[in-house]
């Protein structure tokens, strides 16, 4: 059998750029030293090797004649690229084709043999040509063409007395290589975008690349190239940053990210393994189709387009203000953001926002908005001020935006009743209520409300299915969002969307922090005890997170996507540095588990599972608080929620559990389709503590719980939330009512935690038979006690980047 | 005869004795959500509060017509009255949730200028333009917190009886002037956006005395 040692050496004679010297490979396993041929030597081969006249005129031990010529029976092979050549893995991939080449495995064939090339695997030659059967001596690439397990079989000649050489094939989808470090199992956080003071750590799966283990190779990140311009190019003579290290044992990172502005920049990665300074069959490589990872730096600073404003009238409920780069030639038609203004607000009052995006590229209109009626009329207000704006594009500034507005691509932001106008103003484009005549609703990409109300109720403020975006603040002294004040209970816009949608929820930030301080206007602030972080913290947070919410949605990024989604006490823009509660979910990509909505028994999930263990206090109901005390009552056990209201136009349910002493469980089972999470890509939770109840009070910090899935094998795999954050204690805040303590809203965070983690280093977890996820409380397991309200337990199937 | 029921006729026919209750859009919840001013809580049923001054008025016409969108019926606008009003600055300050809406008589008014903080508001009613009348027979209070656009000639009538019924009485400008002429909504604005400056500025509190 092959000796460690003559491995090694072939690694080093490899590493060192000199053609290996041929190793051959050995046979099929067998009892060392046995001779399995029944003669008395320990000839393998079965045939007669006596020079005495016999065809070839006689071969060596371990040697058979085929057609004249002594061929091995062992097959002559080499694997410059693995570390273990009995067991090779290979990542599959849909991408050009032109790229196989680059990506194969590749195989010396030192003597003639013949191959077998199992289901989902192909052999290739030199050409690209597939190979099966006899195979001469040459190079070869093995290919992936379709994931599970497969293998190469090397029979020996005819006359050879040994067995197959078996050769097993694993093919994985494609795993990222690099990630996050964290600091608890499991220990990387495989994710696509990176911000300030982030490292970018090599961080191969154990298993699925047990292969590359003690290879030496370069760790090397260079920018982001096409398919079609890594076909062309394959050099890394571009690198920003390059290390050697053994795969497997060093860790090293990439820690001097670049800094600047927005997304500073889009990589691709490469383990350059054989050190040639190229990609090339047997690297490993992360960012063919798309980047690989993206850095971002501050997006709160301005972007790289000076900016002009300008203000016009058409008539007095047709005027506005307007930003928008000041040297628009050559760039494509921008995206267009209507911003329409709350009642006691000014179209002039939102210069913060309005430059920044403009420095970012967007065109930006701010309208004034005839928003004292109410919400009704402010949405009739928005699509007229839409309308007009794009008829009168080529006189407006002197003509200045002729043809650079895309009229496709509108973002309307809302504030206050302006918020609730925006939602107005799509549901009724959406019901063709209103007809205008330059744009449709199929040209309103986002929607999107800070802080608004809610006086027209759920069934007209419905998203309906454009994007929705929901900002709003904890210390907000006008639209409260608090229990008592039904026409603030802004979660009922956001709950109706049926697209993808988000709340970002700013602890601290008033009513009027978030359009720009204008001296006399007024301060709701001064009604609200508690933190206030002030107009220039929201508005720094305002900005990073409108940059990347119209960036992705706008302009289909993906990686400033991670800013909406990703928990924010771990993962958020540079300068945001309040607390956060974020929550989100997308449509069509969801498989619910439980989302509360039927099976009103708490023993029984909405997807008809079993939900059992020892969890205390279990109910589920409304998401209504059902009085304005916010305080903890056992006839009020939604205290805080205020995700529907009790007047019959909101359906929305939640669970609500609590845990003290001790720890427990609560299980669910899965059922039908949901036993296959193969597809999907998070198990994705919302969860918000109780607000002003004991065991919130004396948790008074972020909240943990650990989440488990299990397999029909019985394996169960389980991580501490607090590896992908946790969940915020409730904002303080007085008043609102009677309830002792010092919380406000139940701020719902969504916790998403990426399944290929449960399948990482070899945890075995079969994600296509899974049986029950299983979430245990208490001091084993995370927060000693606490109390939560839960909701939408689901599988999400989420593109990457 | 008064300017404003010439637009708001039905206003003629509420029977002060046929106060009933509130429309059905009218917030009606229990007042023990707490203070007027508990912005936590719904805003309590109202108590109708009459403005402190009526300063000066000025009857306009607009060349150019515009929307009228203070009511659920709505007519455009062609003329009225600027009005110059006084009142504690919490009542007049613009917010999104709990104010309450400010009528003459049984008409949603619209103030026009910036919405700052000041105990004066400039608004816009919308009437026949009669100078001798000089809206002597007016009432200003602040009535309900519902919407404007939710406020027909029904629900005017009864905020208005409600005011009759809290002994709001009629207010009277202090000074009348001359009618104007106007383009559109723009120019009246310009005036009443002037004319606000002014009277916030009158209010500003003079600086603090030098303590050395």
């Amino acid at each position: 059998m092959r000796s460690t040692t003559c491995f090694t050496w072939l690694l080093l004679a490899a590493t060192f750029g000199c053609k290996p010297t041929p190793l051959k490979d050995a046979p099929a396993p067998t009892d060392e030293g046995s001779d399995t041929t029944g003669d008395d030597d320990d000839d393998v081969s079965g045939d007669d090797d006596d020079d005495d006249g016999q065809p070839c005129g006689g071969c060596d031990d371990g040697q058979a004649c085929v057609d004249d010529v002594c061929v091995e029976c062992a097959p002559d092979l080499v694997w410059p690229s693995t570390s273990d050549p009995s067991a090779i893995h290979l990542v599959h991939r849909d991408v050009d084709p032109a790229l196989d080449l680059l990506l194969g495995r590749p195989l010396e064939v030192l003597s003639p043999t013949n191959v077998a090339v199992g289901a989902g695997l192909s052999l290739v030659d030199t050409s690209g040509t597939p190979v099966d059967g006899a195979l001469a001596a040459g190079d070869y690439l093995l290919l992936a063409d379709a994931v599970g397990e497969s293998d190469l079989t090397f029979s020996p000649p005819a006359d050879c007395a040994t067995g197959d050489h078996v050769v097993l094939v694993d093919v994985h989808e494609e795993r990222a290589i690099v990630g996050r470090p964290l600091a608890q199992d499991p220990f990387v956080e495989r994710v696509h975008l990176y911000g300030p003071g982030d490292v970018v750590a090599l961080a191969l799966d154990a298993v699925e690349h047990s292969d590359r283990v003690g290879q030496v190779g370069d760790f090397v990140v260079v920018p982001d190239r096409s398919a079609a311009d890594w076909a062309a190019d394959p050099t890394l003579d571009d690198a920003v940053f390059s290390t050697s290290l053994t795969a497997g044992v060093d860790t090293d990172a990439w820690t001097t990210l670049p800094t600047g502005a927005g997304l500073v920049g889009t990589y691709d990665i490469v383990l350059d393994l054989d050190q040639d300074g190229a990609l090339s069959p047997g690297d490993l490589v992360q960012g063919l189709e798309g980047p690989a990872i993206g850095v971002a730096g501050d997006l709160a600073a301005p972007g790289p387009h000076a900016t002009t404003e300008f203000e016009w009238s058409e008539s007095y409920w047709i005027t506005q203000k307007t930003y928008h780069p000041t040297d628009m030639t050559g760039l494509d038609p921008a995206p267009l953001v209507v911003i329409s203004h709350g009642n006691g607000h000014d179209f002039r009052w939102y210069d913060y926002l309005g430059h920044h995006l403009a420095s970012w590229g967007y065109v930006v209109t701010s309208h004034r908005n005839d928003t004292m009626p109410g919400p009704v009329t402010a949405a009739a207000t928005t699509v007229q001020n839409t309308e007009a704006f794009l008829a009168l594009l080529p006189s407006l500034g002197g003509g200045v935006l002729d043809g650079q507005v895309d009229g496709s691509r509108i973002a309307w932001i809302g504030h206050s009743r302006g918020g609730e106008g925006v939602v107005l103003a799509y549901d009724d484009l959406f019901d063709g209520a209103v007809t205008p005549s330059t744009f449709t609703a199929a040209d309103i990409q986002l929607v999107s409300s800070i802080a608004p109300t809610i006086f027209q109720g759920p069934g007209q403020g419905n998203p309906n299915d454009v994007p929705y975006h929901l900002m709003a603040g904890s210390s907000d002294g006008d639209v409260t969002g608090a229990p008592g004040c039904d026409l603030c209970q802004y979660f009922r816009l956001f709950k109706n969307g049926t697209a993808e949608s988000w709340v970002t929820y700013f602890q601290g930030s008033t009513h009027n922090d978030f359009h720009d301080d204008v001296p006399g206007s007024f301060d709701d602030g001064i009604f609200v005890s508690g933190v206030k972080i002030g107009s220039q913290l929201t508005q720094t947070g305002a900005k990073a997170y409108y940059l990347a919410l119209l960036q992705h949605v706008m302009e289909g990024d993906e990686l400033l996507d991670e800013y909406l989604e990703r928990p924010p006490e771990l993962f958020r823009p540079s300068g945001v540095n309040f607390v956060l509660a974020s929550s989100s979910w997308r449509s069509g990509s969801r498989l619910v588990i439980d989302d509360f909505q039927s099976e009103p028994m708490p023993s029984v999930s909405s997807s008809g599972g079993a939900v059992t263990g020892d969890i205390g206090a279990l109910v589920e109901g409304l998401a209504d608080d059902a009085n304005s005390s916010l305080a903890t009552q056992a006839s009020d056990p939604m205290n805080g929620f205020t995700w529907a209201h009790n007047d019959g136009a909101d359906s929305e349910r939640c669970g609500l559990f609590e845990w003290d002493q001790g720890d427990h469980l609560l299980e669910y089972e899965l059922t039908g389709p949901r036993t296959d999470a193969s597809i999907a890509t998070h198990l994705s939770m919302r969860v918000a503590q109780a607000t002003r109840h004991p065991f919130t009070d004396t948790l008074d910090g972020m909240l943990s719980f650990t989440v488990g899935l299990v397999d029909v094998h019985g394996t169960e795999v389980s991580f501490d939330t607090r590896a992908w954050g946790g969940v915020p204690k409730p904002a303080r805040r007085s008043g609102g009512g009677t309830g002792a303590g010092s919380g406000w809203a139940n701020e719902f965070q969504t916790l998403r935690i990426p399944l290929e983690a449960f399948t990482a280093d070899g945890r075995g977890l079969d994600l296509a038979q899974l049986t029950h996820v299983r979430l245990r409380f208490g001091p084993s397991y995370g927060s000693a006690q606490g109390r939560i309200g839960f909701d939408d337990l689901e599988f999400l199937a989420e593109e990457t980047p | 005869m008064t300017p404003l029921l010439a637009i708001w006729p039905c206003i003629a026919f509420a029977d002060p004795a046929s106060r009933g209750p509130a429309p059905s859009d009218t917030p009606t919840s229990p007042a023990s959500t707490g203070p007027a001013h508990d912005e936590h809580a719904n805003p309590p049923e109202h108590t109708p509060v009459a403005v402190s001054e009526v300063r000066w008025a000025q009857p306009f016409v607009l060349s150019e017509p515009t929307p009228w969108t203070m009511g659920k019926d709505r007519a455009p606008l062609e003329r009225g009255w600027l009005v110059e009003v006084a009142a504690p600055a919490a009542l007049l300050q613009a917010r999104a949730v709990g104010q309450q809406v400010l009528f003459a008589d049984a008409q949603p008014v619209r103030p026009l200028h910036a919405p700052l903080t000041a105990d004066c508001s400039l608004v816009v009613v919308p009437a026949d333009v009669d100078v001798d009348d000089k809206l002597v027979d007016v009432r200003w209070y602040f009535g309900s917190t519902t919407l404007p656009e939710r406020v027909d000639a029904e629900h005017g009538a009864w905020e208005l009886q409600v005011a009759v019924d809290a002994g709001i009485q009629p207010l009277a400008p202090t000074t009348v002037v001359a009618p104007a002429s106007y383009d559109d909504l723009r120019d009246l604005a310009d005036v009443a956006e002037a004319r606000f400056r002014r009277c916030r500025a009158d209010a500003e509190p003079p600086p603090a005395p030098n303590t050395f």
